[in-house]
């Protein structure tokens, strides 16, 4: 049970930086469009 | 206990973790300005949800930190055929189609009000009482349970002692829960949704990739000499070996059967808060069918990953060691900055359970148990807060349970085991059969609580009856308890005409229901459905549905119960095997997702029918549920 004997087939630049911002503002932008259409409406 | 390395947490994977973690609790507490208006927000989001919400919440309140490990641990043990294990989820095949629908017309908040609309009397309160009782402590036990474990996950990764990781998280997923209520679970449940679902399919192509390939993981395990590992239905015999097709045939109807009742799966009461919080019945059924299905997909991704980490490292004996299978996989592989949001993913993936159950406890405790029973005229705001106040006593009750967890695991998941083994049947016939009552109901669940520890423990202990394995005692104990509990509702009388036919009227079960359907058309309450003389005989499929033919079961109803499960199975079964690329797998997965579009088509049109007009009469209804929790109705108490 040693080690996996792989190395990481991705990395770099795109990686590292592209995909948790992607992934973050595309949450962030989520969030508040959640918002808007449901306090909108009324109770 | 097993250990894995992290030898990459760089100081650009804390930015992204806490990132991550300061957006989810941020954007959930968002919403307490829409929980706070009444007690229908706080618990059910007004009712007003699309289906998708409540389906992304189904699946992130399933998804939990111990999830990947068992899920690891079945299949890194058995193989491709190991997700029949996690094919319990498929109760919300029929499920979505069934009891989602009557429970979703029936407008109870929890599992406790439904038995006291279904049944009167003494009977209906004792169970309700009970009911109520039972799931805030099953509530605190279970997020004891899931604290403790990612306790254990953050004491393997950072060597943090096992109370911070049971503690902290908690304490931060409480902030929002008790601000934003269900607005703030569901709404935080989607956003953690997103980041897991990322998290689990680019882990799992990860993994398949580091060890060369789908057929590079193929050609290591025919090396192995163990392509059995990669056959869904390698069964060794009929009721001999690891994997019976006896225990595959009972899972089969536990899981796939149970979908006709209510509480046949734990997670039911759960899901009946979701099913409850959609905005109309189609959305009920669309959100708890796909939350099931994104789960099994899940189990999909999942598997292909491990079956990767087993071509990798085949020879791990300690089950503590391999069930880290897909945390080693994210920790060991993915490169700085990605490692950050892997371990945002899991935070994800734990907060979501944590927020889910905390609020559906104080459902309990505050709908069922104090404005029913304490305090009938309590005002919104004061409900509101009764409902914070109670989340908090769940947080700290949970800490209690978690660290008595390790002395006390063996006996509460063998008592977690029978509630649910032996009062499956009575929980499919409360559905089902309108003779069933609330005294045979109870006679269900304490014949369940006397003979499950006979047939379990005692007799075995003594020698009377071989000790025997779970899928068999199923059996034994539904046998058992139907001794008991048929001959008790046939001594006592019937559930009163005037409850039954309101119910009835309300929401149309499925099932054995004829001398309350011909009492409530002969009060006028419902019109039979009578062919108009010109309209020609009845096309194969109906496309046009009148109100009183949508409110009736009908073949398009039979036709998505059969389809639905076959639907499921071919998903879950489909991804893992096109992951692999093995053959065949691409065909029973584009199959799946023929079905699903074929279910849609034959059903949409009368769910449209059956939402519009039952939506037209809800807001009457809402006041008589608010009037009878009030005891205002025949008399009060």
């Amino acid at each position: 049970n040693g080690p996996l004997p792989a190395v990481s087939p991705i990395s770099g630049f795109f990686w590292t930086w592209v995909v948790p911002v992607a992934l973050f503002t595309l949450t962030a932008v989520a969030t508040g469009m959640l918002y808007r259409h449901f306090s909108r409406k009324g109770p | 206990m097993g250990k894995f390395s992290i030898n990459n947490f760089t100081a650009l994977d804390i930015f992204w973790a806490i990132a991550f973690l300061l957006l989810m609790v941020g954007g959930a507490a968002f919403f307490y300005r829409l929980a706070r208006r009444s007690e229908s927000d706080f618990f059910l989001a007004g009712r007003g949800l699309p289906w998708w919400l409540p389906a992304s919440s189904v699946f992130s309140t399933h998804t939990a930190t111990d999830t990947p490990m068992w899920i690891t641990g079945v299949i890194y043990a058995h193989g491709l055929r190991g997700l029949w294990y996690t094919f319990f989820t498929a109760w919300t095949a029929i499920g979505a189609f069934v009891s989602a629908r009557i429970f979703r017309r029936s407008l109870a908040y929890t599992q406790a009000e439904w038995q006291t609309q279904r049944f009167g009397g003494l009977g209906a309160e004792m169970l309700r009482g009970w009911m109520a009782g039972w799931q805030v402590f099953m509530n605190m036990f279970i997020l004891g349970w899931v604290g403790i474990a990612m306790g254990k996950v953050c004491a393997m990764a950072f060597g943090w002692p096992v109370w911070v990781g049971l503690v902290i998280p908690s304490v931060i997923t409480a902030f929002y829960t008790l601000a934003a209520g269900y607005w703030g679970v569901v709404m935080g449940d989607f956003l953690q949704g997103i980041v897991a679902v990322f998290a689990i399919v680019l882990v799992s192509l990860v993994g398949v990739a580091a060890a060369g390939g789908p057929t590079e993981v193929t050609a290591r395990i025919t090396e192995l000499g163990q392509t059995w590992r990669l056959d869904a239905f390698a069964f060794t015999g009929w009721l001999s070996g690891d994997f019976p097709i006896v225990w595959w045939l009972t899972m089969l109807v536990i899981a796939v059967i149970g979908g006709f009742g209510m509480g046949t799966s734990i997670d039911w009461y759960v899901e009946a808060q979701r099913i409850q919080s959609a905005k109309s019945v189609r959305d009920a059924t669309y959100g708890l069918w796909a939350g099931g299905a994104v789960t099994l997909v899940r189990n999909g991704f999942w598997a292909a990953g491990i079956l990767a980490f087993f071509a990798m490292l085949p020879d791990i004996a300690d089950q503590a060691e391999y069930e880290l299978g897909w945390f080693r996989l994210g920790f060991e592989l993915l490169p700085a900055g990605l490692v950050g949001v892997f371990f945002g993913a899991i935070l994800a993936i734990h907060l979501s359970t944590i927020s889910s159950h905390l609020n559906l406890g104080a459902l309990y405790f505050t709908r069922d148990i104090y404005q029913r029973y304490i305090k009938p005229d309590a005002s919104e705001s004061r409900l509101v807060w009764m409902g914070r106040a109670a989340t908090f006593v769940l947080l700290i009750g949970s800490f209690f349970y978690g660290l008595m967890m390790q002395e006390i695991t063996k006996w509460l998941i063998f008592a977690l085991w029978l509630m649910m083994a032996g009062i499956w049947l009575p929980n499919i016939l409360q559905v089902v059969w309108w003779r069933f009552n609330a005294w045979g109901y109870l006679a269900g669940w304490m014949a369940n609580l006397g003979v499950s520890w006979l047939v379990v423990w005692i007799l075995p202990a003594f020698g009377v009856i071989p000790k025997l394995p779970d899928h068999l005692n199923f059996w034994l104990l539904m046998a058992l308890g139907a001794v008991i509990f048929i001959p008790v509702t046939l001594a006592t009388r019937p559930e009163k005409m005037d409850q039954l036919v309101r119910y009835y009227v309300m929401t149309r079960p499925l099932g054995w229901w004829g001398p309350v359907h011909r009492e409530a058309v002969r009060r006028g309450l419902i019109t039979e459905t009578v062919p108009a003389k010109d309209s020609g005989p009845r096309p194969l499929i109906r496309r046009e549905w009148t109100p009183e033919q949508a409110d009736a079961w009908t073949r398009e109803d039979w036709l998505v119960v059969v389809l639905s499960p076959l639907a499921m199975a071919g998903l879950m079964i489909g991804v893992t095997k096109s992951l692999l690329l093995q053959p065949g797998g691409l065909l029973v997965l584009i199959s799946a997702i023929a079905c699903i579009f074929l279910i849609y088509w034959i059903i949409d049109p009368k769910l449209r029918a059956v939402s519009v007009e039952y939506e037209s009469q809800q807001a009457s209804y809402v006041e008589q549920l608010e009037q009878r929790l009030r005891w205002q109705d025949e008399g009060g108490r």
